[in-house]
């Protein structure tokens, strides 16, 4: 299970940074501070969007505590060899 | 048998007769499907119903077991037109021979249709399909469990897509048959099953394929899963024309497998859009408000130019330095720096600074006799000026220290 501070999390904190930034109440210190924290979050947005990897399982059963399942590599390079373990 | 001469000896009891006689049928006549009309039909509190198939000429009797519920939902009676599928038995008390029904579909003109209909209208007045019980798709999924078959090409459409448009995801697929008899209680223990695993969103999806194939997804049992499921789920069953009471009961129907996949996840190109668009927006905040600044000093320093002594900026040039180098740097993290909006900046902080020191609440000493500024305790004599970022104050000194 995946529940992670997502694409979703960094990008409303930096429409909040640009608000807060156009609106121009900060001091010249501050701007810059928030600058800089807005041009991290468009990186870490942009690592995210460029992860090629996507996770694939498949369920095999549901247990008391979740479910076990088999892990499908999806990994672009060996698409067409592990394309047939799946269909 | 056919030896009449050895007639006593080989005779057969009627037990062992019929034996053979159901022996035989059972063997060689292989589940078929039979249509005709219903005639003496019986539901007894057994729960299994019992009727007379016929046509102009003959009739067949048949019994299917457990078979009062299904025959609720068709709603069965004298003179229906039906199809049962199912194995021919012989009732042996009686030598009767029957028909064991394993499915009854209403035929005629749109019998199926006509099914559907009713089943749609019914589940629509009891408000399975009501706006207001929709769950919202949200916007970033980080989970998705797809039920569907294994095999099939809606799970590699979706895949697909998905790995095009947004890879940043956790797919759980949840292997089912999706037609036949077996898909329904399959599907309703997958949707079940997968509602309980904290997933953002259950699509559930099949390729398309004919009105009979798509027929699980048009089950009741299977309708109110989804209506009880608390995961958002996303109907996509066949092409755009098809239309499934799970598609009605879902919180969101996808025209298509693929369909779904685009609209369960952003796009990532339209992300990247989005992204430098605040990017712009970013730089554009920061450099109108070095320009609003800067027409403050220049405003302030028309009124306070002849007061502010040279060597003040000697001061302030360590602070000038500090904020250049974070600016710089900030500029050369961010993708596609330019270097000619950094030297921009840099002329403009560089104007900028002496004002900015004193906004942030240091001041300025001066001697009043010689009008000189202070850096030193004990050369300040008995009165001095003090200029803030607004205004100054005359003071007198108790104490050197």
């Amino acid at each position: 299970m995946k529940k992670e501070k997502g694409f979703e999390t960094y990008l409303k904190e930096l429409e909040e940074v640009v608000d807060k930034l156009e609106s121009g109440e900060a001091d010249l210190d501050s701007a810059i501070d928030e600058y800089e924290k807005g041009m991290k979050l468009i990186e870490k947005c942009k690592e995210i969007l460029k992860e090629k990897k996507m996770k694939i399982e498949v369920l095999k059963k549901k247990t008391e505590k979740g479910y076990e399942a088999e892990e499908l590599d999806a990994d672009e390079d060996d698409d067409e060899e592990k394309g047939k373990k799946l269909f | 048998m056919d030896n009449k001469g050895a007639m006593n000896e080989q005779a057969l009891s009627v037990t062992q007769a019929t034996n053979l006689i159901k022996e035989t049928l059972e063997k060689n006549v292989n589940r078929l499907w039979i249509q005709g009309e219903i005639s003496n039909y019986s539901c007894p509190a057994s729960g299994h119903i019992y009727f007379t198939l016929k046509d102009e000429n003959s009739q067949i009797k048949a019994a299917m077991f457990g078979g009062a519920r299904k025959a609720e939902s068709l709603q069965l009676e004298d003179g229906k037109k039906i199809a049962i599928f199912g194995r021919i038995s012989i009732y042996g008390k009686r030598s009767e021979y029957q028909i064991i029904a394993e499915d009854i579909q209403v035929i005629g003109i749109g019998g199926l249709l006509a099914e559907f209909e009713k089943l749609k209208k019914r589940l629509s007045e009891e408000g399975l399909f009501d706006r207001a019980h929709k769950i919202p798709i949200p916007g970033y999924p980080q989970n998705i469990a797809i039920i569907t078959s294994i095999s099939g090409a809606a799970i590699r459409d979706i895949l697909n897509i998905l790995t095009r448009r947004y890879p940043d995801v956790h797919v759980l697929i949840v292997p089912v048959m999706v037609q036949g008899r077996e898909a329904p209680p399959q599907i309703i223990k997958a949707l079940q099953d997968t509602d309980d695993l904290g997933q953002d969103v259950i699509i559930l999806t099949r390729g398309g394929g004919s009105i009979e194939d798509l027929w699980a997804f048009n089950d009741e049992a299977l309708a109110r899963a989804i209506y009880a499921a608390k995961t958002p789920v996303i109907s996509a069953v066949g092409h755009e024309i098809d239309f499934t009471i799970a598609d009605f009961v879902a919180d969101l129907r996808a025209p298509t497998p693929s369909a779904a996949a685009e609209l369960v996840v952003p796009d990532r190109i339209k992300l990247m859009g989005q992204l430098s668009s605040n990017r712009d927006r970013l730089r554009g905040a920061i450099d109108r408000l070095v320009e609003k600044k800067h027409e403050k000093l220049t405003e302030l320093a028309g009124r306070y130019a002849f007061k502010v002594p040279f060597d003040m900026y000697e001061n302030l040039s360590r602070e000038i330095d500090d904020v250049s180098v974070r600016l710089n740097k900030a500029f050369n993290q961010s993708v596609n720096s330019a270097d000619d909006e950094i030297t921009v900046l840099n002329d403009k902080l560089k104007l900028l600074n002496p004002l900015n020191i004193l906004k942030k609440g240091y001041s300025v000493v001066y001697d009043v006799v010689t009008g000189s500024i202070l850096k030193d305790s004990e050369k300040a004599g008995k009165e001095i000026k003090v200029r803030l970022y607004k205004g100054t104050l005359d003071a007198e000194v108790k104490k050197k220290i």
